[in-house]
């Protein structure tokens, strides 16, 4: 087709581009480095995650699945390396997370303990942040590898 | 033909992930705006250290409670983003970075509640609200929702 474009609307084209790509770069950074911190805590030996296991009856040792969950799938989404998959695992793992922990205490009915916010916020990001990548992807600012699955 | 299918497919995805950020980081910030119409001391103790006429805390309410129903609805959901972002910035600068009688926050990380390792970053539900806020402003709000502001959507 040979529709002209001016200067300006090429390289406003250009950054309209640019900022969605942007965008997925932060979010998935973002969601990816904060919840790796949480696994160097559950590597540490985080009680929370353990107390919820043996109030269910599960093996303790299942924790250490957070090396997989939440270790190596936010590395995928960070770097860009079948992004898509790994951000699948992490929303698997936080809905676990919501339905082991944080539905039958009634945690997701109540505020903050200071009054301020849902008290759920934090893990409801990562679940909620996760899926958003698992449907947007990588976008270009990344190892860019494992086509339709980044 | 199957091509095709899976751009749509794909496109769709997109816009559902806009949704699932604009809504996500909108209702959890009105929340927070709430928090000021009932009266939470929170920022009005750090306007006071600030020096600041109190009134102000206004502001943040507007930002907030606003800011997070516009990228709820999708009504100039960009804005609503930017507002968000914006105000997460001026919240960090004010009670986060160790000015006025504030601890410096930004290179901390939390203890668990036995004081015993690390749990998560000091800062890691702002900068959720930080980041989150300016890329629905980068992404804007997608196909579902009002469809309201135009470009500014």
């Amino acid at each position: 087709m040979a529709i002209t474009m001016s200067e300006a609307e090429r390289s406003s084209e250009w950054l309209i581009a640019r900022r969605e790509e942007t965008a997925k770069l932060i979010v998935r950074v973002a969601v990816g480095a904060l919840i790796l911190l949480h696994t160097w805590a559950v590597i540490n030996g985080e009680e929370a995650i353990r107390d919820t296991l043996a109030s269910w009856g599960l093996p303790v040792a299942l924790a250490w699945t957070a090396v997989i969950f939440e270790g190596i799938a936010p590395i995928m989404v960070i770097l860009g390396v079948y992004a898509r998959a790994g951000a699948w695992m992490m929303t698997f793992w936080m809905v676990m997370a919501f339905a082991l922990a944080h539905i039958h205490t009634g945690h997701i009915f109540q505020l903050a303990q200071n009054g301020v916010g849902w008290r759920v916020e934090g893990p409801f990001f990562f679940l909620a942040l996760s899926l958003a990548v698992a449907m947007l992807g990588a976008g270009r600012y990344g190892l860019n590898i494992g086509g339709r699955w980044n | 033909m199957g091509e095709t299918m899976a751009a749509q497919a794909l496109q769709s995805n997109e816009d559902l992930g806009k949704l699932i950020i604009r809504v996500t980081v909108g209702v959890l910030i009105v929340f927070h705006g709430l928090a000021v119409l009932t009266g939470d001391p929170g920022i009005p103790n750090r306007l006071a250290a600030w020096g600041l006429p109190e009134q102000l805390k206004w502001l943040g309410f507007f930002a907030e409670f606003f800011g997070g129903l516009m990228m709820i609805a999708g009504a100039y959901a960009r804005v609503g983003g930017f507002l968000v972002g914006l105000f997460m910035v001026m919240a960090i600068i004010m009670s986060h970075i160790g000015l006025m009688g504030s601890q410096n926050h930004l290179f901390m990380v939390a203890m668990n509640p036995g004081g015993n390792h690390w749990d998560h970053y000091f800062l890691d539900t702002q900068m959720f609200y930080l980041l989150g806020g300016f890329s629905v402003f980068f992404l804007g709000a997608g196909k579902y929702g009002l469809n309201m502001g135009g470009e500014w959507n």
